[in-house]
């Protein structure tokens, strides 16, 4: 059964290789799983195999990283085409991808790249982000991105931008506590204001993840165990904004299934500790 | 600066090969000056730097989707030459693609002309085998014929079955002695330095199932394999039906 945005899915894991046969074979024992959209365009072979395994049952949601919203091209039509039909096949609960920008001139930088944070470019995005909704059927999700340099012309903070883009699209928010920390620390902003800012009912979904100090600035890789800062975001998350989704993401150096069920675990419990729930 | 330009600035700083430091120090005082004027500076990690971590990014990402797509390639290569032969691929062939799993693509054919493919030869043709591979991993699932479904079909009716293969099955020749390469690099030896090369063989790669397997042909079954692709009679196939390589009967 297809659920619908803004419903609380529990918590799960991003679905990654190292788990496909684990998922063939008897399932995943968490509450839903995020799928990477791209990996699954070849509509075939193993990866969709999984994925319809999974999708029996559970809910599925769908994470993409190429559609580039406010890459100065529009997204192609062939990209949203077979979008589109992941999302027929699949009923994922929702649709997300990232607010960043990813092409330029026909070429891919397979990166989530900033925007200026001004008028024009929340226009833009804006604009983009209806043409992809029309073409999908269904309100797009939108990420906060890990962030590395900052533009001389931005005119507002980040979660100004995102919380202006969401309303004026009537999209919705996917809230990743580790980009937030990371990019908190890269320009020296406070996490707990931008989480603040940001409108409770258009968040459906965070994400948690680990992310490297590499001295100068913070690195989000994904790779390892959620570390005790992005867990206490959480909880303030949780505290602020209620219980939401939760997804757990660890794409480098994917551990064995129970050392990620055991984050999955955590998640589950941090936010029971917080609501008081048993 | 308009939102367009100040996109193409940054893409233009972190793809130039030598480094956003040495983009500067190739661009013109405008181009400079658009610079300074776009990035925020801050103390201790400077607009170069920052911008550096999408550069690194940039190439580590695409080089790590061929390394895991072609690594027979890289261990014939080593470890130095394949970095050099991703460093150039990534110039000369940037990704067009938003699926990143399709960025090589074009690395055959970049191969067979490049430096590592002269000092290797037939490196080119394992290249092909590899992305041959890929491509059935990803490939659209089709029923296939089975044993049962021929039985199933009267005798008489046999001259007229038309055979084809399943879209996954490709038939490559190759000079490397790919079928004993591939085990020996699966295992983690030292790679052959340099590989010896013969006459080409003929290399069957199809998906059967949910797995990608591959063999060597004898020339004679390589041509009829081949010609199956356009839709052949049958003629005794019967190992073609239990390795999954027919597509439903028609």
């Amino acid at each position: 059964m297809r659920a619908h945005d803004g419903d609380h899915l529990g918590h799960g894991v991003g679905l990654r290789v190292p788990h496909f046969d684990r998922a063939l074979r008897s399932g995943l024992d968490v509450d839903l799983v995020e799928a990477v959209s791209e990996n699954f365009f070849g509509g075939g072979g193993r990866p969709m195999a999984v994925l319809e395994r999974l999708r029996r049952d559970m809910p599925v949601v769908l994470h993409g990283v190429s559609l580039g919203i406010g890459s100065p091209e529009p997204p192609a039509p062939s990209y949203l085409a077979r979008l589109r039909a992941l999302v027929d096949r699949i009923e994922p609960a929702w649709v997300s991808d990232h607010l960043c920008w990813t092409s330029l001139g026909g070429h891919q930088a397979h990166d989530l790249l900033p925007l200026p944070l001004t008028e024009e470019a929340l226009v833009h995005v804006v604009d983009r982000i209806a043409r992809v909704q029309d073409v999908l059927g269904r309100p797009l999700v939108l990420e906060n991105v890990s962030s590395y340099v900052a533009y001389a012309a931005s005119t507002m903070p980040e979660w100004e931008f995102l919380a202006e883009v969401v309303q004026r699209a009537d999209a919705r928010i996917l809230l990743d506590v580790n980009n937030v920390i990371v990019s908190a620390a890269n320009f020296e902003l406070d996490p707990r204001a931008y989480v603040d800012a940001l409108p409770s009912d258009r968040i459906v979904q965070l994400h948690l993840a680990n992310h490297s100090d590499r001295g100068t600035h913070r690195f989000d890789d994904h790779r390892g165990e959620v570390p005790e800062a992005v867990w206490d975001l959480y909880r303030h998350v949780v505290r602020r904004h209620g219980a939401i989704t939760t997804i757990v993401e660890w794409d480098e150096d994917v551990p064995a299934w129970d050392v990620l069920r055991a984050q999955q675990r955590r998640a589950a419990a941090e936010e029971a500790a917080v609501r008081g729930v048993a | 600066m308009a939102l367009h330009d100040q996109q193409a600035l940054l893409w233009r700083a972190m793809t130039w090969p030598t480094g956003v430091a040495d983009f500067l120090a190739h661009a013109d005082p405008e181009t400079r000056a658009a610079f300074a004027a776009t990035f925020a500076e801050t103390p201790g990690f400077d607009r170069i730097a920052r911008i550096g971590v999408y550069a690194e990014a940039y190439f580590w990402r695409l080089f790590g989707v061929l390394a895991d797509h072609f690594g027979l390639v890289a261990w014939l290569c080593g470890p130095a030459r394949f970095h050099n032969l991703v460093t150039d691929y990534v110039l000369a062939c940037p990704s067009v693609d938003a699926d990143i799993r399709r960025y090589g693509k074009r690395l055959p054919g970049f191969v067979a002309t490049h430096a590592e493919g002269e000092r290797i030869p037939a490196l080119a043709d394992a290249a092909a085998i590899e992305w041959a591979m890929v491509r059935a991993l990803d490939a659209p699932d089709e029923p296939v014929a089975t044993a049962d479904d021929l039985r199933a079909v009267p005798i008489d009716r046999w001259p007229a079955l038309v055979l084809q293969t399943v879209a996954t099955a490709r038939v490559h020749a190759c000079a490397l002695p790919f079928t004993t390469l591939w085990p020996a690099f699966r295992r983690g030896d030292a790679a052959p330095d340099p590989p010896d090369t013969g006459a080409p063989i003929d290399v069957l790669v199809w998906r059967q199932g949910l797995e990608v397997l591959h063999r060597s042909l004898p020339a004679d079954e390589a041509a009829a394999v081949v010609a199956m692709g356009d839709g052949m009679r049958f003629v005794g196939r019967q190992r073609w039906l239990a390795d999954g390589l027919v597509a439903a009967l028609r």
